[in-house]
């Protein structure tokens, strides 16, 4: 680095632009590959899990090189953490997605009604993912009231789909079919799609966490 | 033309000049360094550099108040004083007790005074004591007008052009505060040398060589850590807490007055906490503040007074 860029570094935020832009693709990286995890479920097709363990991989490349970005020096040291968090916590969604599809891939039979339901559980999921997109690129931009805004939908539909799982859940009870292994895979693949939008509530807790604290 | 009178005198004043150096001057200036917005060796070189021109823009007042201002007494008197003043930071710092140089210096130079009955200025040393109570009012109303203008702007920033102006903010509260340390600080701790030498180069030599000596011991000694109060606070607060002490400190150098950074730094602690509505000062500290403020000035007065009597 020459003299004059050294000088100039302080005012520069070229570092922190590249974790921004890094983010924002983890967000919209989890937006996609839950349209692929519905496109998966509605479509049968379960070739569709490659591409989603793809998107898995790339979302661990991008949280790693955010991670390298605040080692180098993105963001004042207070801050760090917390972006090294939500990074953390933003790649957990897309883990998460792909273990839904993974659990959907090995489930022998997956009944109709419980598909329908769980269909809705990603679709609003799906919303959720895009209002994230929406808080974060709000955040950069410095509007908090609309970030608060969004977050507030997030939690608003992480409620939501907690009661359509508890719905789900009873039903299961009442169904007269008691094979174990069966409903144990009805189970899971309730259970993993509940759990993305859990994950993206904890990412968007976290954004708020760092918007307080960038509060002077 | 420099004139020195013996090498045991000149060796004296310069190692009590580098205690009070390496105890004192970059005890604040480290929080960029620490932020990592500035490199070891960028932040030592702006700080000598802010250093030097603080001393040559007001030191010379302060120079000329403490050393031909308060007292007539000889280059040997001046020795004393410089040698107590060494003393009694260095057993300061042992115990943890802050201690402000310029008050232990003024005092230990007026009770030399006394306890050698050589002439004292009362009025110049009511006047000093006054700036010493003038430079914490002073501070706490620059942080007061200053926090809500400063967190008003930060807010309405993106949080990136957030984080530049925070690192372009500590830059010049580390200038600032290092201006205000050559000004005032570093001024008072060189008068002595002053009786010796009427080279101002030299003084500024000097004064490189033991600030950057000071300096280099407190990032090896104490790893770049401020005072621990301040680790309670968030950054634009404890550089809105040095930049308002820096502010003060500067503006009562420029009419000659030697005032504290650490008590203008503890006043503004005050003021912040108090707007921020964080707990940080107990009344424990407060109380330590108080005596310490009021003991040391009359220990060091005492100290000298008795040290001239018996010698």
């Amino acid at each position: 680095m020459g003299i004059v860029s050294k000088l100039l570094a302080p005012f520069r935020s070229t570092l922190e632009n590249d974790v921004f832009k890094a983010l924002v693709e983890l967000a919209n990286l989890s937006s996609t590959t839950c349209s692929m995890l519905i496109r998966m479920i509605e479509s049968d097709n379960k070739n569709l899990v490659r591409k989603i363990s793809k998107n898995e991989r790339h979302g661990d490349e991008i949280r790693r090189n955010v991670e390298k970005l605040l080692f180098e020096g993105a963001f004042l040291p207070q801050s760090r953490p917390l972006f090294f968090t939500l990074a953390e916590r933003m790649d957990s969604v897309i883990d998460s997605i792909e273990d839904c599809a993974k659990i959907y891939e090995a489930a022998q039979q997956i009944d109709e009604e419980i598909k329908r339901r769980v269909l809705h559980i990603l679709d609003v999921t799906k919303e959720a993912c895009d209002c994230f997109c929406d808080a974060l690129l709000s955040f950069f931009r410095g509007d908090e009231r609309r970030m608060q805004e969004k977050i507030a939908v997030i939690n608003e539909i992480e409620a939501r789909i907690d009661d359509v799982k508890h719905e789900v859940f009873k039903s299961m009870v009442r169904s007269r079919d008691k094979c174990f292994w069966k409903e144990k895979c009805m189970e899971d693949f309730v259970d993993s799609a509940e759990e993305i939008s859990d994950k993206l509530q904890d990412a968007a807790d976290t954004l708020s966490v760092i918007a307080a604290s960038m509060k002077v | 033309m420099m004139v020195l009178h013996f090498d045991g005198e000149l060796t004296l004043l310069l190692l009590s000049l580098a205690a009070v150096c390496i105890l004192n001057l970059p005890l604040l200036a480290v929080m960029p360094v620490r932020c990592e917005v500035l490199g070891k060796k960028s932040s030592i070189a702006m700080f000598l550099v802010a250093i030097l021109l603080g001393f040559y823009v007001s030191g010379n007042k302060v120079m000329t108040t403490v050393s031909s201002e308060i007292a007539k007494i000889d280059s040997t008197g001046f020795l004393m004083a410089s040698a107590l003043t060494f003393l009694i930071m260095i057993t300061l710092s042992l115990r943890d007790i802050p201690a402000s140089v310029q008050q232990v210096m003024v005092m230990c130079i007026a009770g030399i005074a006394v306890g050698s009955c050589a002439a004292i200025n009362t009025g110049k040393i009511v006047e000093i004591v006054l700036s010493w109570i003038g430079s914490i009012l002073l501070s706490a109303s620059i942080s007061l007008l200053l926090y809500p203008r400063l967190r008003s702007v930060f807010n309405s920033l993106t949080p990136l052009k957030r984080e530049a102006g925070m690192r372009v903010f500590m830059i010049l509260v580390l200038f600032l505060l290092s201006m205000a340390s050559g000004s005032s600080t570093v001024a008072t701790a060189v008068s002595p040398l002053s009786i010796v030498t009427d080279s101002k180069a030299v003084l500024a030599g000097v004064v490189m060589v033991f600030a950057f000596f000071g300096v280099i011991a407190r990032y090896w000694l104490f790893h770049a850590i401020p005072p621990r109060l301040l680790d309670n606070l968030d950054v634009s607060a404890v550089a809105l807490v040095q930049m308002s002490a820096a502010l003060s400190v500067f503006l009562f150098s420029l009419v000659g007055m030697p005032v504290s950074i650490n008590h203008a730094v503890f006043a503004s602690l005050f003021v912040v906490s108090y707007l921020k509505d964080i707990r940080i000062l107990e009344r424990k500290v407060i109380r330590n503040f108080v005596r310490n403020g009021l003991g040391v000035p009359l220990l060091s007065f005492i100290a000298g007074a008795v040290v001239s009597a018996i010698m």
